[in-house]
């Protein structure tokens, strides 16, 4: 009923002459009858058409009527008030720009900060049935451990048994020299993948073939797919490409297949070849894999969990050695994609939500002192019959309007502020490339303004509308002191708004104490100077170990003789995340059995002898590597002091030996103790590492250069790959970077959440600040009579100073008070970003509000100095 | 009528309107005619009245207008009765006479 009436009204907006034309016509049908009548009772025609003329009367009220009920009344009303609402915005230029600019910084921060959300959070997986592509996560609780690769002999066993998959697939990330007879190496991200692999993500080549099991058969043809962008760039998007081979490590490799545009999972992958099977792989706790799986259609997470858990139980009694106390957990592979970034994402999206309210609270003062200018003018509208409801709608639809134009002049804004978010965001942070407008985020933008608008509108349009229609229309253009209705509304938004903007800075002032804890947090080494590259040497030209100790021994020789190097060094794995290979053994201490309850876990670093002078990471006890520690030399390690607290807790680890209990056959002997170094984030737990000279372990062939150069690291980056070359001229390096710089990616996430944080926390300040002068400015200037009166009486300027400093304070202080009661309860939800801190920091606490009421005494101050310049005679002249 | 029985008569009229409709659809000046022959010209139905009932009868879904063809082959707008309408008439018919009944009776008390 009520959708028939409302197709009949806006059917009828589009008809409105047809309509009045209508009821023209059945009045005159009415006119004519009666005249008719009149004639046949005897009058004259012309005094019957009168008389029937004036039996009608009202005739334009009737005619109203007549439409309001047919007629579409009620849009073209609201059209009526779109109009007038435009009229209105565009008298008060100034106030509009004001309004519309601070709504527009609100809305435009929130919809591109929506659209990072929309775009890492909310967006799917570009596969098909995304939800069922499962992560496989390793777990050992006793040991701690919550996220581990897999092992290929466990991946083995589960494809076999478990049911609940419809495919599985492991890979293994690395990189990949490309070259071909002529023209530069180049170096790209390459993964090792199973036939499965396509499959479970439900992805398939554009050109070619996908990889299939028999291209994992050891002895055959090497193969390799590409991606649609190395197509490209390297082999111009020809479509003759299949079937083409060119050198991958020195070994060739035929094209079979080409991924289609946008295609590279994982991790920005240009090269997808073959997993095959390593010699090391018999081991069952050696654990590298990535695995993924696909549920089978109907299948649950916690069923296909349950199986595995069965499975690996039975695994866990079988080899107890190897898999006893591991379990699986699974997560969907969005889930875990954005399980890192989610909490710091929303928490931003919370802060320019706020920063949204403040610029309301804002915009609703504004609107609510421009009300008090109005008075007269709805006074009048009212009498002239307009209903309260009516009066309301009328301003809600101008708040509406204003939140429009704030809206787009916003959307506009956004697009700027969406390219810097993208620029500033880190690289790896999925789905950064699809940020953009789509229309979810213009959904999203149209809610905030229908919100905002409603917001801002509700309290003003109350207010104005109930005004008392004598007392306004008696007064000259200034009312009197303002209703104290009024007052009160504004009283409890600048409260609201200094309370937000303290959550806000208490937020970022903890966000920012813990950046700069980390930062003063010792790494273990001095980062300061030092240059990196990565140096990997083909397996092929590389084949005895000895020829990769010779090229680093050599290589450190001569770059530890150039001029501005202090030192230099070698190792697989940098500190801070620096590379991606990261090893970690199980070691047991000497006189202990070889069993797994006496095995504790460390990382397990391979280096030259001058990486630890490189890298300046101080020596505590015993000495360093020397060359004289070779392959035919007693083995030899170095442990760090975590290591030495752990397994040799009271006495000198130096001259003790321990074991790589799998690994290795034979015991280590400590000759050094070093200082712990974080190897992983900083804000991680320094964990036992054990350092082995690569003369005594040449299983890799890719490490770290680390220089030490007393001039700027930059400059010899030049002079470094020259003696690379020097030692061997077809030897590329690649990821050259110092160590300030790896330092710094460490830390790049946090530092953007606190950046981006501080800037909302900062804006939110201003915006309160502003909005606590402008509200007190106001009273001045309402009160300026009763401040004239109390001069003339005899107050001292002083006391009006104190007047109105102290009614600004009280809202100051009663913001400040409620702002912290709830920062108490909400900084809670930051404690996952926090660092050193604890979310209820009684120092950030007070500073913040120490500075928020001195901000607030200064905002109080100006308009309080302006109420005591008033001149009496002047104020009281104001009848 | 005098003002002050017309505005008495409001929700009346509306009564009136709704039985006059209720043998056939009537034009809103044939409406005026059928209550006043019925009443035997003891009521006079103001055009400044009826019209305005019968926008407000119609907006309550009582009555239903659309286009037709009077007597003398013009077009004027019919006025129907709708089945809330019918109810609505049964209901004011039973109201109007309680009220009758009552009123009689404090009248008919010396």
């Amino acid at each position: 009923m009520w959708l028939k009436d409302l197709y009949r009204r806006v059917r009828a907006l589009i008809r409105t002459e047809a309509i009045h034309n209508e009821i023209d016509e059945e009045m005159r049908f009415h006119i004519d009858m009666r005249a008719e009548e009149n004639v046949r009772h005897g009058m004259s025609p012309e005094e019957a058409r009168r008389d029937a003329e004036r039996r009608f009367g009202r005739f334009t009220r009737v005619k109203e009527q007549g439409y309001e009920v047919r007629g579409g009344r009620w849009l073209e009303s609201l059209w009526q008030d779109c109009r007038y609402g435009m009229r209105m915005l565009w008298k008060n230029f100034g106030f509009t720009t004001v309004a519309v600019l601070v709504l527009a910084l609100g809305i435009g921060a929130n919809t591109s900060l929506f659209s990072v959300v929309n775009a890492v959070l909310l967006r799917p997986l570009p596969f098909p049935d995304a939800e069922r592509i499962i992560w496989f996560d390793g777990v050992h609780q006793a040991r701690g451990i919550t996220a581990s690769n897999l092992s290929p002999a466990d991946y083995a066993d589960w494809e076999k048994q478990v049911g609940a998959f419809e495919s599985m697939a492991a890979y293994v990330t690395g990189s990949a020299n490309l070259s071909e007879e002529v023209g530069e190496p180049e170096r790209v991200p390459r993964v090792s993948v199973t036939a499965g692999f396509f499959p479970t993500l439900g992805a398939s080549p554009a050109l070619g073939r996908a990889l299939s099991p028999e291209d994992e058969v050891p002895g055959g043809e090497d193969v390799a797919m590409l991606s649609h962008a190395l197509w490209q760039r390297r082999f111009g998007a020809s479509p003759d490409v299949l079937g083409t081979r060119f050198l991958v490590n020195g070994k060739p490799v035929t094209v079979v297949g080409i991924m289609p545009a946008g295609f590279d999972f994982p991790r920005a992958s240009q090269m997808w070849t073959p997993l095959k099977p390593e010699k090391s792989a018999q081991k069952r706790d050696n654990r590298y894999l990535n695995v993924l799986a696909r549920l089978k259609p109907g299948v649950t997470v916690e069923e296909a969990e349950t199986q595995l858990g069965v499975i690996n139980s039975r695994l866990g009694q079988q080899y107890p050695e190897t898999n006893s106390g591991w379990s699986v957990r699974l997560t969907r592979l969005h889930e875990r994609t954005v399980r890192d970034v989610r909490t710091s994402l929303l928490l931003l999206l919370g802060a320019v939500g706020f920063v949204l309210l403040i610029a309301c609270a804002n915009v609703t003062n504004l609107l609510l002192a421009r009300a008090a200018g109005r008075r007269r003018e709805i006074a009048l509208r009212a009498a002239l019959g307009a209903g309260r409801l009516r009066v309301i709608r009328q301003l809600l639809t101008e708040s509406l309007m204003l939140a429009t134009l704030g809206g787009a002049v916003g959307l506009v804004l956004s697009f700027f502020l969406m390219d810097i978010l993208v620029s500033i965001s880190p690289a790896n942070l999925p789905g950064l490339n699809e940020v953009g407008m789509d229309w979810r985020v213009l959904g999203f933008t149209a809610g905030a303004v229908c919100v905002v608008g409603l917001l801002f509108g509700i309290a003003p349009a109350l207010q104005a509308s109930k005004t008392d229609l004598t007392e306004a229309l008696k007064e000259g253009s200034f009312g009197s002191s303002g209703g104290l209705g009024r007052n009160r509304v504004r009283a409890a938004l600048v409260i609201s708004e200094v309370a937000l903007s303290l959550l806000l800075l208490v937020g970022a002032g903890l966000l920012i104490r813990s950046f700069l804890l980390l930062h003063a947090v010792d790494a273990g080494f001095d980062p300061e100077k030092v240059l990196t590259m990565r140096v990997s040497l083909p397996s092929t030209r590389y084949s005895d170990p000895q020829q990769r100790v010779n090229f680093f021994r050599e290589l450190t020789g001569r770059v530890e003789s150039l001029p501005g190097v202090e030192a230099a060094g070698a190792a697989i794995s940098l500190p801070l995340g620096g590379t991606t290979l990261s090893v970690a053994r199980g070691f047991i201490r000497e006189g202990n059995p070889l069993t797994a309850e006496h095995a504790f876990d460390a990382s397990y670093n391979v280096t030259t002898p001058g990486f630890i002078k490189a890298m300046r990471i101080p020596l505590k006890r015993g000495r360093v590597f020397t060359d004289g520690d070779a392959a035919d030399a007693p083995p030899v390690a170095i442990i760090n002091e975590s290591l030495a607290r752990r397994a040799f807790p009271d006495i000198d680890p130096v001259g003790k030996r321990l074991t790589a209990w799998r690994d290795e056959q034979f015991a280590r002997e400590i000759v050094g103790v070093v200082a712990d170094v974080k190897m992983g984030q900083m804000e991680g737990e320094d964990r036992p590492q054990v350092y082995v000279p690569l003369a005594q372990n040449a299983t890799w062939g890719a490490l770290s250069l680390a220089v030490r150069t007393t001039v700027e690291p930059e400059a010899l980056a030049g002079a470094v790959r020259e003696a690379v070359l020097a030692v061997d001229k077809s030897q590329p390096v690649y990821d050259i970077r110092t160590m300030e710089d790896v330092r710094s990616a460490s830390v790049a996430n946090r530092r953007l959440i606190v950046l981006l944080f501080a800037s909302f926390a900062t804006l939110a300040f201003m915006l309160a600040v502003v909005g606590i002068y402008g509200v007190l400015s106001y009273a001045v200037t309402q009160r300026t009579r009763e401040i004239g009166i109390r001069l003339a009486l005899g107050a001292q300027r002083a006391d009006v100073l104190r007047l109105v400093v102290g009614q600004g304070m009280r809202l100051v202080v009663l913001g400040v008070a409620v702002g912290m009661a709830g920062a108490l309860l909400v900084t809670r939800l930051l404690k996952s970003l926090l660092f050193g801190v604890s979310a209820a920091d009684p120092v950030t606490f007070a500073v913040v509000a120490a500075v928020l009421s001195v901000v607030g005494l200064l905002a109080c101050y100006i308009p309080a100095r302006r109420a005591t310049r008033v001149d009496p005679l002047i104020a009281l002249r104001y009848e | 009528m005098a003002k002050q029985k017309a505005d008495l008569l409001q929700g009346t009229l509306d009564m009136l309107i709704l039985k006059a409709l209720s043998a056939r659809p009537l034009h809103g000046y044939g409406v005026g005619q059928h209550i006043e022959q019925m009443a035997e010209d003891m009521l006079k139905v103001e055009e400044g009245s009826l019209y305005p009932a019968l926008y407000r009868l119609e907006e309550r879904g009582w009555i239903k207008s659309d286009w037709g063809r009077s007597e003398n082959n013009r077009r004027a707008r019919f006025y129907t009765l709708t089945r809330k309408g019918r109810r609505r008439l049964g209901i004011e018919e039973e109201n109007w006479r309680l009220m009758v009944l009552a009123i009689d009776k404090v009248m008919q008390t010396a």
